[in-house]
């Protein structure tokens, strides 16, 4: 028989995972990602230079963008809806601990993330393979690319991520706070380099000095995007690929260890 | 000599507070408050709105902890899950997870309650039917009536086989047909050896069918005992009704508490016991004819009101 825990976090997960799968947001956002497809479609039969690479490029940004608002949005919704419907009386009068429940709700929203990133993944890369065959390409060197895998690999990962900590935040304020941290933390995250740069510009001082302190605390959320590494299809060494898959679980278990710490003291 | 009661669940001095506004500060809920409840027993809660009795239960099922005092279920912290696997609780207007059925939803809390998926299986057609929605367990909770929640809840609290049911305002919202339906199945889980501890601001309900009764004001306990023993404490009247004599009349005859005509005849109260004979003596005498006497006991209703004043 599994531990205790196990079925807690499994049976908590699959109610939370059919929570969202009916939430109409959730279609919206894959609506959105499939209409900046549709986009990467068009311009790539626009462009004569390697069209693939932008059709790929534009692809994983759209996975990228509908992985990160679902995340978010409904990762700060995700203890507000249990605690306001009070659900979570019911929940927690069993012998269950708050984080063990977290973690349960947590796996719930990665089950949504990931299926979301499955289905749009399968889908840029049937619609990749589609548009290399109807230009006369060989299909496996332009989707059967390792850099393109791992890009996708962490791009969900840096979708998890989000997740995590949005719902770190959404256990000390309100889904909309939640909302704006996230995104702001993100915004920040995917600009570190630029806040290394400026300090490098400003010179020894306290405001370079903020900076580079911001640039080491903050997720630094462009380790997770490719970039212009599957434009070129540059590859990723094996120390820099499990460099940033490390970096990605590690915030992610913080991220939820914090959140588990909190839970325990929060009034619900 | 009298046996000492097996007491399931004591709260012994226990206060709470809940932080609020800007600079949280702590707004105290409940003071002092000690409480136990006998085994076996139908314990009634009763209290305004805003008295404290959520609060309360929340301490009682482990959900808070308490700022100071204890609560203790069989012997166990209340907070601990020993003490909370011991306990099936409904909360007051409960809202499930609208999307799954009845029985996706047992499955869920069998899960959370530490059930094995094969025990789970064996045991919801027993609590379906035991609350009489087996005909409803894959319909959507999005489907169900008020009084159906009402019973899914229920259900959910007793499948895990507690021997401590809590439920908070179970009858809250519900039409005299559920509110019948709530209060024999309550019955029927006491005759089958559970301790059931109910909140309610609806004394009626509660002098039905509890044994034990506490009263709660502004989250201090203002009374405590058996039922038997409130209903006591009052002052025992008797309704006297007859016929063929006119109100004027009747009141030369005797001094009435109360007195009214009806299209039947006429309705009086007499206050003592001393005053039935002589009463319906002289009514006997002046021609009246006698259609019934009974004798009031105090409603718990007078005796919350006492309290609370």
């Amino acid at each position: 028989m599994k531990p205790h825990w196990i079925n807690v976090v499994r049976a908590t997960g699959l109610v939370t995972f059919r929570e969202i799968l009916r939430d109409k947001l959730l279609y919206n956002i894959v609506l959105f990602a499939i209409l900046v497809f549709g986009a990467a479609l068009l311009a790539a039969q626009l462009t004569h230079i390697q069209p693939e690479r932008l059709l790929i490029d534009l692809g994983l940004s759209g996975i990228a963008i509908s992985g990160g608002m679902i995340a978010i949005l409904a990762g700060s919704g995700l203890l507000h809806r249990e605690v306001e419907r009070r659900t979570i009386h019911l929940a927690l009068s069993r012998p269950v601990s708050r984080p063990i429940f977290l973690l349960g709700k947590f796996t719930g929203l990665s089950g949504i993330i990931a299926l979301n990133w499955l289905l749009l993944s399968a889908a840029l890369l049937a619609m990749t393979a589609i548009f290399a065959a109807a230009s006369g390409m060989n299909i496996g060197t332009v989707i059967f690319s390792p850099t393109l895998f791992l890009a996708l690999i962490f791009l969900l990962m840096q979708s998890l991520l989000l997740g995590s900590m949005t719902v770190f935040f959404s256990t000390f304020s309100t889904p909309s706070l939640s909302v704006i941290f996230s995104f702001g933390i993100y915004l920040v995250g995917v600009n570190t380099a630029e806040l290394r740069f400026a300090a490098e510009k400003i010179g020894p001082s306290l405001p370079a000095s903020l900076l580079n302190g911001l640039a080491l605390v903050l997720p630094s959320f462009e380790r997770f995007a490719p970039g212009t590494r599957v434009t070129y299809d540059l590859p990723f060494g094996f120390q820099e690929a499990a460099g940033i898959f490390i970096y990605g679980l590690a915030l992610i278990s913080m991220f939820l260890a914090a959140t588990g710490l909190l839970i325990r003291k929060r009034e619900i | 000599m009298n046996q000492p009661q097996d007491i399931i669940a004591e709260i012994s001095g226990t206060s709470q507070s809940f932080r609020s506004g800007f600079w949280m500060k702590r707004i105290p809920v409940l003071h002092n408050v000690t409480l136990r409840i006998p085994r076996r027993s139908v314990f009634g809660f009763l209290g305004a709105n805003g008295a404290g009795k959520t609060t309360l239960i929340h301490l009682l099922v482990g959900i808070r902890k308490p700022f100071e005092g204890t609560v203790r279920i069989n012997g166990h912290d209340a907070a601990t899950p020993e003490a909370r696997a011991l306990i099936g609780y409904l909360p007051e207007r409960p809202y499930f997870h609208e999307h799954l059925t009845g029985s996706q939803l047992l499955r869920y809390f069998g899960a959370l309650s530490g059930m094995s998926p094969e025990q789970i299986t064996a045991r919801i057609p027993e609590v379906l039917t035991s609350v009489g929605l087996l005909q409803a367990a894959g319909m959507e909770l999005r489907r169900y009536s008020k009084g159906m929640l009402q019973r899914i809840g229920i259900a959910q609290a007793l499948l895990h086989n507690p021997e401590f049911l809590v439920l908070d305002e179970p009858m809250s919202g519900l039409d005299p047909v559920g509110r019948k339906e709530i209060r024999e199945l309550i019955l029927r889980l006491s005759h089958e050896g559970r301790t059931i501890f109910f909140s309610s601001h609806v004394i009626p309900d509660v002098e039905t069918i509890c044994d034990e009764v506490a009263l709660i004001q502004q989250g201090r306990i203002i009374t405590c005992g058996p039922i038997g023993n409130f209903l006591a404490q009052g002052d025992l009247t008797t309704e006297v009704a007859f016929s063929g004599i006119s109100l004027a009349q009747a009141e030369k005859i005797a001094t009435f508490q109360s007195i009214r005509e009806m299209p039947d005849g006429i309705r009086a109260t007499v206050g003592s016991q001393d005053a039935v004979q002589s009463t319906l003596q002289g009514l006997l005498n002046s021609g009246a004819r006698v259609l019934w006497v009974t004798p009031l006991r105090p409603s718990l209703e007078s005796l919350f009101e006492k309290g609370t004043q």
